[in-house]
């Protein structure tokens, strides 16, 4: 949700030089205001695809009731809020089964590393257990024509559509990346909560799969 | 000092901001930080996508998008999702000529590749972003996701670029003060230069071979989707109010003849926008403009309400050839002047317009009264509603609706039926002509005749023009002038044409006499085969011609009800602030669709000039205009006092739409669309600036040495010397190049204290010549008027010398180096002798320059608001590059 008092942009004619006075109501009505806006709304589109064909998990026919991974976004760097909570993800997945039956899907944000864990939690023991993270969506998707699905995340929130993060999550996802200060080459790290958007999906008949048709996800300000 | 970058961007309480009570450097300093944070966040400028293309041993696919960049990023990051065995995959972006980076994979396993690409200049880049991935041997995969983000700056230069904020400046106890990259004079800079976007909200590419081929293919008219479900869409809210976002889109596609489509809809928006798709080699469309749901910011998930606004895209041929499309991107940021609104527009008199096209509808006519937009809508594939700008002409047809009310008169048994049927103009009834069987010549057939009481323009062909239909089925009519000489009529075979129970509207044009040849008939006649038959006529117009060509468009229609009338000439124009300023730098993309083709364009003006305003810029004499040089015709962005850069030749029908991007920064001008001549202009090097490069002794014996330093550091500069007391030079030469257009020129001198000559420059062929002090680097034209905006600039002891060479210049152009042009300078003497040492030398095609701002931007006319505009039609927007 918004950060600035108005929603959105303020105009101004305002003409800045060393003899002009800033009011209070010049600094946050259009300064800050702006600023703030404009920093709510740079959410990014992460991913927005789509195509004739369909993605498939390679090793669905493994194991049954495992997770296997359709797609990833790849990596990108989360947008971080002033508390260190990441920006949210607002995602909708189009999937369907190959055969009339069911299969299940879930959506991970996390590092790639980490998102297969995310995706088949296990108890101590070593068994599989159900996921109860707000990063973490899932739904199933019945018959073989190709439809937007319902689900929720598996955390508290059970938001239909908005993953989220909280902060000491994200803290320990945070990484530097080395990159450069300028086009001289010299380098330095960025500090950054490096992410991606996975799509794993599960079948308990090891005759049939499931398919990714379309997937969407985009950054969103949410309300830390 | 710099400005930092802080992963985690402020959030602040602004109600603590209060009137009366000072602000605290905490604001001031999260003021910094978030403009550093908008100024450093990489942008994401492709989501991620489903290509999904599997590719085989050997096989190099580029896979493109089309965006407009942030000007503070300088490295992109490339994913490349792939699914394959144990192999080698090699990628390098840009396609072609990127970096190679070769990836050995292994296990039958999705990989995400991260290919980084690091950028060489900083700037916003409207243009195509590529990959291009390779199977270089053994093996196949699928290549199925691919994504690109700018990578973020965690610290930003103090310069007018970047538009980092020191944070130092910022600090407590520190003075609030204006300057740049500094307290507030920096965080207002850095907010006016803010560019958060969310740049791509779509892409889509298919992945083809860089030499065409590939991609996605229908032949059908009906559409093929590409998405099997509409994609979600949301763009930025701007202001409070917003509830739809604007962005852009093109189509990189081909049709292999006739006309494709691709068209673009959205669920909640209610985008319906159709590109058609006449060119059959690989290509970017223009740009078109389409408003979503944008954010909204009291949502919990942002969205606008239950639904979704989702995107679709489709494709369609043309029932018999097919359309093949490889890429469509959505992005944001193009600056649009909306041609539906705003600005001034003039017709001194109502001008008519479709509203429908005749295929859907009886009536598809109506009239927009003076002063008042034509706003075309023919459905005629040429995408949504577009505006209609012309010339002013006279129906010289005195009564062209009601044909019984006298002024007609039916010859042959002829005669006319009132109130038959329905007009174009839903207002009016039409009548009939009933042609009774018989007749055998065009003297003896029934027709109806008019005299005409004014007199189309002697010398040149009118243009006689009317909606006829038949009552039911199919016929056929003749159309003709007759001119009276001396007490009888005399004309040119009738023409004939085809008519079927739709209207149509038919035009020929027949030469109205030499000056004096008056009256003038008017005939319509039966058909040839002289079969009884009745034809419903309405909207009768005989209009001076333009040119001698047997068949052309007539303009729009003039109604006439008992006197000839005219429609005036339109303008429409935008003072300065209504239109971009970046229109004058950047410049801008606009579609327009010519009344005639480019033959009646060339014939219009028989000889060298020009044929028309597309779009006057600035004050007067600067133009994007038709130009017809040497009888082929051209696109050229003029400039005063030169021609910057042409496009053509070109050829083109009537009602072509021709898509023109012209780029002043980059000195270029692309078209797209026309039936030869598309491509792109300008910006051409045809005499690379390489570094090694060969001089030639010409004349009396000059003298070239190579081997000798070079600015660099290496020994690829030459020494050239006049060792004689003749007009002795030296020769840098293309071979089997004709520039075409106006050219600018640079080459690097030797500074040379001790030189007691200067040096002459100039093309071999052309008198043109511009002397260059080698000790202060002064340098002006000595002879001719063709060269312009000479400049020198000094680099690390050489002087590069530059300057605009306006005009064609004939092929096998050189440049000529006189190495002692003279010892007084500026005063040209061949007695002189001496040498100058000379690094490379380049030619290139196209003039960089700006229009001139605090003038009119005008569509179809001059700046000025004067005519001799471009007849025709023009797209809805004019979008900034």
């Amino acid at each position: 949700m918004s950060t600035s008092p108005h929603e959105g942009l303020i105009r101004t004619g305002l003409t800045v030089d060393s003899g002009s006075a800033i009011g209070a109501s010049i600094a946050r009505d259009y300064l800050l205001n702006n600023l703030l806006h404009l920093a709510d709304e740079y959410a990014q589109v992460r991913m927005a695809m789509g195509n004739t064909t369909y993605l498939e998990a390679l090793e669905t026919n493994v194991f049954p009731d495992r997770y296997y991974l359709m797609a990833s976004s790849g990596a990108f760097p989360l947008p971080m809020r002033a508390n260190r909570v990441p920006y949210a993800l607002r995602i909708r997945i189009g999937g369907a089964c190959s055969d009339a039956g069911t299969v299940s899907f879930r959506v991970v944000l996390a590092p790639p590393g980490l998102a297969a864990g995310y995706a088949n939690p296990e108890d101590a023991a070593g068994d599989p257990i159900a996921p109860s993270w707000d990063f973490v969506w899932e739904a199933t998707a019945t018959g073989s024509t190709a439809s937007w699905l319902t689900g929720a995340t598996t955390g508290p929130n059970a938001s239909a559509n908005l993953l989220t993060v909280d902060a000491e999550t994200a803290a320990g996802w945070m990484v530097n990346t080395a990159t450069l200060t300028d086009l001289a080459g010299d380098t330095t790290t960025a500090q950054q909560c490096l992410v991606a958007v996975h799509v794993f999906a599960s079948t308990a008949d090891l005759a049939r799969s499931a398919r990714l048709h379309a997937a969407y996800a985009a950054e969103w300000i949410g309300d830390a | 000092m710099s400005a930092i970058w802080d992963p985690n961007r402020p959030e602040l309480d602004t109600g603590l901001v209060l009137v009366a009570t000072p602000i605290t450097s905490r604001h001031w300093q999260a003021a910094a930080h978030l403009a550093n944070f908008l100024r450093g966040k990489g942008a994401s400028l492709v989501p991620a996508c489903m290509p999904n293309l599997y590719m085989e041993d050997g096989e190099t696919k580029a896979f493109r998008f089309w965006t407009r960049t942030r000007s503070s990023a300088i490295q992109r990051v490339w994913l490349v999702g792939i699914r394959a065995g144990s192999r080698d995959v090699q990628v390098r972006a840009p396609h072609t000529t990127g970096a190679l980076a070769e990836y050995t994979l292994t296990g039958d396993r999705r990989t995400m590749l991260v290919y980084v690409e690091d950028l060489s200049t900083k700037a916003i880049v409207d243009g195509e972003i590529s990959l291009e991935v390779t199977v270089p041997e053994g093996g196949s995969f699928y290549v199925e996701t691919i994504s690109c983000y700018e990578q973020d700056r965690p610290i930003l230069n103090l310069d007018a670029t970047d538009l980092g904020v020191e944070s130092a400046s910022v600090a407590a106890r520190q003075p609030i003060y204006d300057a740049a990259n500094r307290s507030l004079g920096g965080i207002i800079d850095a907010l006016e230069g803010a560019d958060a976007r969310r740049c791509s909200l779509f892409q889509y590419a298919s992945g083809g071979t860089i030499d065409g081929f590939g991609g996605l293919t229908n032949s059908s008219l009906v559409y093929a989707d590409l998405l099997p479900l509409a994609v979600p869409i949301l763009g930025v809210k701007q202001y409070r109010s917003d509830t739809t976002a604007r962005a852009v889109w093109r189509a990189y596609c081909k049709q292999a003849a006739g006309t494709g489509y691709v068209r673009l809809t959205t669920t909640n928006s209610g985008v319906d926008d159709t590109l058609p798709v006449n060119w059959s080699t690989d290509a970017w469309s223009l740009p078109r403009v389409l408003y979503v749901d944008c954010d909204d910011m009291a949502a919990t998930d942002g969205r606008q309400g239950a639904d979704w606004d989702s995107l679709q895209v489709e494709y369609a041929g043309d029932g018999t050839n097919a359309i093949t499309f490889k890429s469509v991107s959505v992005y944001t940021g193009a600056d649009v002047l909306d041609l539906f609104s705003g600005g001034t527009f003039d017709r001194e008199s109502e001008g008519t317009y479709y509203y429908s096209s005749a295929e859907v509808s009886s009536s598809f006519v109506d009239f927009a009264a003076a002063d008042t937009r034509r706003l075309d809508s023919r459905e005629d594939g040429l995408g949504t509603t577009i505006i209609l700008e012309a010339e002013g002409n006279t129906n010289h047809v005195v009564q062209s609706e009601d044909l019984t009310t006298g002024d007609w008169v039916g010859i042959n048994s002829a005669k006319f039926n009132p109130a038959i049927g329905v007009s174009p103009y839903a207002s009016a009834d039409t009548c009939d002509i009933e042609f009774p069987a018989g007749g055998s010549t065009p003297a003896t057939a029934p027709q109806a005749q008019i005299e005409l009481t004014t007199i189309p323009n002697a010398s040149v062909d009118c243009t006689i023009s009317f909606w006829a239909r038949m009552d039911s089925g199919t016929g056929k009519i003749q159309a003709r002038l007759l001119r009276r000489d001396g007490t009888t009529y005399s004309g040119a075979l009738p023409y004939e044409f085809d008519v079927t129970d739709t209207w149509q509207r038919f035009s020929t044009s027949q030469w109205a006499g030499n000056a004096g040849a008056s009256p003038l008939k008017l005939c319509l006649l039966n058909g040839s085969d002289y079969a009884a038959r009745n034809v419903q006529v309405w909207g009768v117009q005989v209009e001076d011609g333009i040119s001698s060509t047997p068949i052309q468009n007539p303009s729009s229609y003039i109604r006439t009800d008992g006197g000839t009338a005219a429609r005036a000439s339109e303008t429409l124009r935008y003072a300065p602030g209504e239109y971009p300023e970046s229109f004058l730098t950047r410049g801008f993309a606009i579609t327009h669709i010519p009344n005639e083709s480019s033959a009646d364009m060339l014939e219009r003006l028989n000889g060298t000039g020009w044929t028309g305003v597309i779009a006057g810029i600035g004050s007067s004499n600067h133009y994007l205009r038709f130009y017809n040089n040497a009888g082929s015709l051209y696109v050229q962005a003029y400039s005063t006092p030169l021609v910057r850069v042409q496009a053509g030749p070109l050829t083109f029908s009537a009602n072509q739409p021709l898509g023109i991007e012209v780029r002043p920064n980059e000195g270029t001008l692309r078209i797209l669309g026309a039936t030869t001549g598309d491509g792109t202009y300008g910006d051409t090097s045809i005499l690379p600036a390489a570094d090694v490069v060969t001089w030639v002794g010409t004349g009396t014996a000059g003298i070239a040495t190579s081997g000798q330093a070079d600015p660099y550091g290496g020994t690829d500069a030459w020494l050239l010397t006049d060792d004689n007391n003749a007009a002795t030079e030296a020769l840098r030469t293309t071979t089997g190049v004709t520039p075409g257009g106006p050219l600018n020129v640079s080459l690097r001198f030797k500074k040379d204290l001790a030189a007691t000559t200067f040096v002459g420059v100039r093309f071999a062929v052309e008198a043109s010549e511009v002397a260059l002090n080698l000790v202060t680097g002064d340098a002006q034209v000595i002879a001719g008027t063709a060269i312009s905006n000479v400049q020198v600039t000094e680099e690390d002891g050489w002087w590069l010398l530059t300057y605009d060479h306006s005009g064609e210049a004939a092929g096998n152009v050189a440049i000529r180096v006189h190495p002692a042009r003279g010892t007084t300078y500026p005063t040209a003497s061949n007695a002189a002798m001496g040498s100058c040492t000379v690094y490379g030398g380049s030619i290139r095609l196209g003039l960089p320059w700006s229009w001139p701002s605090g003038g009119n931007f005008a569509i179809g006319c001059r700046a000025s608001g004067t005519t001799l505009g471009s007849n025709g039609r023009f797209g809805r927007y004019v979008i900034s590059l």
